[in-house]
């Protein structure tokens, strides 16, 4: 607990404003309005020019800057979660004369669906460009995560660790995978315009991400939570082939241990990938996604699919939950749920 | 809360002056009691509040002995900390399985009496003495395991011996049949008191197993370690100090603030408003 004197702001109005506050509390003048107009000028702007998620991210900065019991939040708030949509549907802001996309209305359905046919197709060119540019930028972004300090460093401390423990092959086959699944994340945050740290390993325990932003919706922080498994799935099935192709036994090593580690991800708890995942699911969902997991174990019998099972359905049957359905997170969990249990219980050849 | 409208075209969006629901445009209140302020306000964790609230926060989280909320905690803490080791251990005896997730509720336990007994303080301290007694009572419960397991493998070692040893003795084993009196010495050496030292170094061997035995177990199965960790980590959470932040006393409009409630560094010269 701290109790600070930090200088106050004063208005021209004649008020101390608190260094916590972001507005005059007698006439509402806000704080940063000069860095207000600033933020959303070049929000308008990315979004005329297509650029959904750098708009996003000027509109989350504004987000900081302004009381959250004011109208203005709300706007921008409910701004963001439509630009969050449009990325997700990798639809990028069609501009208004205005400057914002017009949101659908009632009498506009009609006209809409007169133009589907070709509205569907630059719908399917957008997303194919998104698929491409996707594959074209990721090895590139996967190397990029390499240039911050804090991550390399860190990450070579825990790969002497694992070397020391495992040897290097395996050690350094165990920190591509861990690296593979936070930049997944990194990912997704970058897609939605959210503010966070580079990947910072934890010799030992792992590799974390932290976020400098609030993610405003369930559905988001799913989305983001859940593409960290979503990479290292494709890191320990990619193992798991390379395994089979040249019958390496380090490989096949690598693939379970980094499917045991995603799946040990999405338990649904404290701030791991699986409760972000769980956030977003109603609680009929969840109950399916404990059915999931109860499945899994009966066909694997791999004891970690018990403590899932466990804190699933007690996360299914107690607590809140979504209250709308979030039927793209449930599909992404239950899928990581089964691919990963097959992959963590995969033969793994002794050397001999 | 804020109007959750969607957008408009131009979205009547101005960054000038906030636009609030009814309260603020009365004029200053305070998000505790509701009253109006018109002079001075203090500032808590991004709320506005009078001074009568501002003074029953500091009493709440500044007031009282620290010396009597350590103690409450370790009290507490010890309690839940033997309750939770009883938990445990019975849901084993009755069940015939050792569930290693009862380990969390002894985290919770132990971790949710500390709280209370610090008055919600949390802290370090706290979270250090919460842990220390969540791992104390999973050693614990696992001490009574091992020391169970210890005892039927003594007694099925002593009754083996005593099966096989007067009928077939083989002569490679003759000393066997010299067993009561080696019996006889060992009473003997038993009605010996120890020596302190000796009874020091035992106890110091005992209590090393028993802290040591979560470990042990760990090491075999990765699991328990996992769950183990999860209780501790629960302990240290539910006590990690809460977020408080007070700042002020600050002026409205053309308000005075007392001189007695003046602030140490309150800075006339900060005029760094971006307003």
């Amino acid at each position: 607990m701290r109790e600070t004197t930090l200088p106050a702001r004063h208005c021209p109005c004649g008020t101390q404003i608190a260094s916590g506050l972001l507005s005059c509390p007698a006439c509402q003048r806000l704080v940063y309005a000069e860095e207000l107009k600033r933020l959303a000028a070049r929000a308008q702007t990315a979004e005329q020019e297509g650029d959904t998620s750098g708009a996003l991210r000027e509109w989350r900065q504004a987000l900081d800057l302004l009381p959250r019991d004011s109208r203005q939040y709300g706007v921008i708030q409910a701004k963001v979660e439509k630009l969050s949509r449009l990325v997700e549907a990798g639809v990028p802001p069609l501009p208004s004369k205005s400057g914002t996309r017009p949101a659908p209305s009632g009498d506009k359905k009609h006209s809409a669906w007169k133009g589907a046919g070709a509205v569907g197709v630059v719908l399917l060119l957008w997303k194919f460009k998104w698929l491409v540019a996707a594959a074209l930028s990721k090895g590139k972004l996967l190397l990029l995560g390499l240039t911050k300090a804090s991550t390399l460093f860190s990450m070579i401390l825990s790969l002497g660790l694992y070397w020391t423990a495992w040897g290097w092959k395996f050690a350094l086959g165990l920190i591509v995978s861990i690296y593979i699944h936070e930049m997944g994340h990194v990912t997704a945050l970058i897609r939605y315009g959210i503010k966070a740290t580079p990947p910072m390993f934890l010799p030992g325990v792992g590799a974390v991400v932290r976020l400098k932003q609030q993610i405003v919706s369930p559905r988001e922080d799913a989305r983001v939570g859940l593409a960290g498994p979503m990479w290292g799935l494709g890191a320990a099935a990619g193992a798991y082939a390379v395994s089979l192709a040249m019958s390496w036994p380090s490989w096949a090593a690598i693939a379970r241990v980094g499917a045991w580690i995603n799946l040990f991800n999405l338990l649904p708890v404290f701030s791991l990938d699986g409760a972000r995942g769980f956030h977003a699911l109603s609680r009929g969902q969840r109950a399916l996604a404990a059915a999931v997991v109860a499945g899994a174990w009966f066909l694997t019998s791999e004891g970690l699919l018990l403590l899932l099972l466990i804190v699933a359905g007690a996360r299914a049957f107690g607590g809140q939950s979504a209250e709308k359905a979030d039927h793209v997170a449930l599909a992404q969990y239950v899928f990581l749920v089964a691919a990963l249990s097959a992959l963590a219980v995969i033969h793994v050849p002794l050397p001999i | 809360m804020t109007s959750n409208s969607e957008p408009d075209a131009g979205d009547n969006l101005q960054f000038d002056r906030a636009e609030f629901e009814d309260a603020q445009a009365a004029g200053v209140v305070c998000s505790s009691c509701q009253q109006a302020i018109t002079d001075w306000y203090y500032e808590i964790n991004g709320l506005i509040t009078c001074a009568t609230c501002h003074a029953k926060v500091r009493e709440a989280f500044f007031g009282g002995s620290r010396l009597r909320r350590a103690a409450m905690a370790t009290v507490f803490g010890i309690v839940a900390g033997v309750l939770g080791a009883a938990i445990y251990y019975g849901v084993a005896a009755a069940t015939g399985y050792e569930i290693g997730l009862v380990a969390i509720v002894v985290g919770l336990l132990v971790g949710g009496a500390v709280r209370r007994g610090s008055g919600g303080r949390g802290g370090w301290f706290y979270q250090l003495m919460a842990v220390a007694l969540t791992y104390s009572a999973i050693s614990g419960s696992y001490f009574i395991f091992a020391a169970k397991e210890f005892a039927k493998q003594e007694q099925a070692t002593s009754n083996q011996v005593t099966e096989s040893a007067p009928a077939d003795s083989p002569p490679a084993l003759a000393g066997a049949t010299s067993q009561p009196a080696a019996a006889a010495q060992a009473d003997d050496a038993s009605t010996e008191a120890p020596s302190p030292a000796a009874f020091l170094l035992a106890f110091a061997l005992v209590l090393g197993l028993a802290l040591a035995l979560p470990i042990l177990v760990g090491i075999e199965s990765p699991i328990t370690f996992l769950i183990i960790g999860f209780a501790l980590y629960e302990a240290w959470v539910i006590n990690k100090r809460p977020a408080l932040q007070i700042n002020g006393p600050c002026r409205i409009g053309d308000g005075v603030v007392p001189a007695a409630n003046a602030p140490v560094a309150a800075s006339a010269s900060a005029d760094t408003t971006h307003a």
